[in-house]
């Protein structure tokens, strides 16, 4: 079934179409989830949150070409997740002292041999603010002034929590390197 | 050559994680659940339909019978007496005696058509005690005087009748006696109605009927009150006289629409709805007219802290429209009427339904314009204001709205 078809079958209230774009699109939805939630069932929550509103929002979508759906779908799952994160962004505080430290980059070569598991328990270990900085800006390509706009924050605020979940990130990278050791 | 963060986009762009146990029916399950609760929407979307519909059926209804435009009252001047005019029938000269009397209250510019029974042939009046005539057996017929003689039932017979004379005689009525025309005080009222129509619009189609032709009848009352006269209980010791006097009673007032200002804070209670409340301040403008000092002005001012639910029907970077419900609490804090501090009254609860437009000044401000729709909780005493005459009012609110927590 094609993208297009699977979008049509899922306006029409297709309960086994919409079980397939469940199965086609939650596993990697989930993972995307994982980077924005520290909590591993938190992430579950919005993945089939993200999903029930893809399903109700899908005479909005427009097929731009092959792998548009599940953009489309991760984009409703980042939004979700940003929405969430401001309502609570109030309650988070971040006080670390490596943040401000600077640190050298890691080897690249190092870096790969790092799992896919780790490096997601990675990102979701930074605070929330410097979190979805984060996989915006360097995962999912958001401009600082997206990412400002969406968080409700400054373009300077964000360029300044990057910095910090970077050098923050960094620290937890040559950590668990020299425990690999 | 590629860095670190390069190395975690690339493997965490597409990367996958596994799903739990149950992760399909519990999916399944969410989505057959969240069709149901439109029903819970449409309760929130029913909240504000139902106070604006309840709002609307209050401000139609509101209506009142209005007492039938009656003439103005007729002013006396002050401690004028009244005059009584004795009318007789023609005398039988056979009998010298006094015929029994009619009297009968004759008023300015009457003709005495109803007196042509008789002759009229005296003008009586209440005269002063030292005024009354002796019935000394003069006789003034050959005088030729005119006879200006008390006759009244009663008199000794004694008394000598003057000679009437041919032509019937007007009663002469001084003219500074102003009559009293006890049954015709009353009050005059004027009406003038007037239509103001609101559209809410933004559309949402449980609103829409309460949003789209809605008519307000703004009424404006202008009393001519009767309570520039007061009259004296019954009748003089001579049993005749009714005197008038005026006191300085309202007898025009009219109250103007509110003007409204507010600071108000709203929190998301999710996507589109919200909850907001503040500070908002009222003036209401009264004037009224006195008898005696003329024209006076009243102001009264009010803060109040709204609570309401609102629901943003359209949401773009710089606009929220919205409608809302909910009520209000308000209460006088200064009142001054002619330069004078008047004493305000106790706490007032509204029920309210508005609907507006913010304008986002930045993530966290904007300018607001509602138009509100207000039921005030009726209650007694107070200072009369224009919400004391129309408890369901439509009114118009600004000011400033800020978002917290979004």
């Amino acid at each position: 079934m094609t993208e297009q078809q699977l979008a049509r079958l899922c306006c029409e209230g297709d309960r086994r179409a919409q079980g397939e774009l469940y199965t086609r699109y939650a596993a990697r939805l989930l993972a995307l989830c994982r980077r924005y939630c520290q909590d591993p069932d938190d992430a579950h929550d919005l993945m089939q949150d993200a999903v029930i509103r893809a399903v109700e929002k899908m005479d909005g979508f427009t097929f731009r070409g092959q792998g548009s759906l599940y953009a489309w779908m991760s984009r409703i799952a980042v939004n979700m997740a940003v929405s969430r994160l401001r309502r609570n962004r109030f309650l988070h505080i971040s006080i670390d002292r490596a943040a401000d430290m600077d640190i050298p980059d890691p080897p690249p070569e190092e870096v790969r041999e790092i799992p896919k598991e780790v490096m997601l328990d990675m990102v979701a270990g930074l605070p929330p603010v410097r979190r979805a900085v984060f996989n915006m800006y360097c995962i999912d390509g958001y401009s600082h002034k997206d990412i400002a706009d969406m968080l409700g924050i400054t373009e300077k605020g964000s360029a300044s929590n990057l910095a910090k979940a970077r050098n923050q990130l960094k620290q937890q990278i040559t950590v668990y390197l020299k425990e690999k050791e | 050559m590629k860095n670190w963060e390069d190395i975690f986009k690339e493997s965490l762009e597409d990367c996958s994680s596994s799903l739990p146990e149950g992760s399909l029916e519990e999916f399944q399950r969410k989505l057959s659940s969240s069709r149901k609760p439109a029903a819970g929407r449409l309760a929130w979307l029913a909240l504000p339909a139902a106070a604006a519909c309840a709002a609307v059926a209050v401000l139609i209804s509101h209506h009142d019978s209005g007492k039938a435009v009656e003439e103005t009252p007729v002013v006396a001047e002050a401690a004028a007496p009244v005059h009584i005019v004795t009318v007789e029938d023609a005398p039988d000269e056979s009998e010298p005696g006094a015929p029994d009397p009619v009297q009968a209250t004759v008023r300015p510019g009457q003709e005495a058509a109803g007196l042509r029974s008789g002759k009229l042939i005296a003008q009586s009046f209440m005269p002063a005690d030292d005024d009354l005539p002796v019935a000394d057996g003069t006789d003034t017929r050959e005088a030729g005087v005119e006879a200006e003689v008390t006759v009244n039932a009663g008199m000794e017979d004694n008394h000598v009748m003057p000679e009437p004379e041919n032509d019937v005689r007007q009663p002469s009525v001084p003219e500074s006696v102003t009559w009293v025309d006890l049954d015709k005080m009353s009050a005059r009222r004027h009406r003038k109605g007037g239509n103001a129509a609101a559209v809410l619009g933004t559309g949402g189609g449980v609103l829409g009927g309460a949003a789209a032709g809605l008519l307000a009848s703004v009424t404006k009352m202008d009393y001519e009150l009767p309570g520039n006269m007061v009259m004296s209980d019954g009748l003089s010791s001579k049993g005749e006289g009714v005197f008038a006097t005026p006191v300085n009673s309202v007898i025009r007032t009219r109250h103007m629409m509110p003007v409204k200002a507010g600071v108000t804070v709203r929190y998301p209670l999710s996507d589109r709805f919200y909850l907001m409340s503040g500070l908002e301040y009222s003036l209401y403008r009264s004037e009224s007219e006195r008898f005696l000092t003329g024209k006076e002005q009243q102001y009264a001012h009010y803060l109040g802290i709204p609570v309401r639910v609102d629901w943003s029907a359209l949401k773009t970077k710089h606009l929220d429209l919205y409608l809302g419900a909910g009520l209000s609490a308000d209460r006088c804090v200064h009142a001054v009427s002619d330069g004078s501090k008047i004493w305000g009254d106790k706490m007032n609860f509204s029920l309210l339904a508005a609907g507006g437009a913010l304008v986002k000044l930045n993530r966290w401000a904007g300018l607001y314009l509602e138009p509100q729709f207000s039921w005030r909780a009726l209650s007694s005493g107070g200072i009369e204001t224009y919400r004391s005459e129309h408890p369901a009012m439509l009114g118009v609110s600004a000011g400033v709205r800020f978002t917290i927590g979004e």
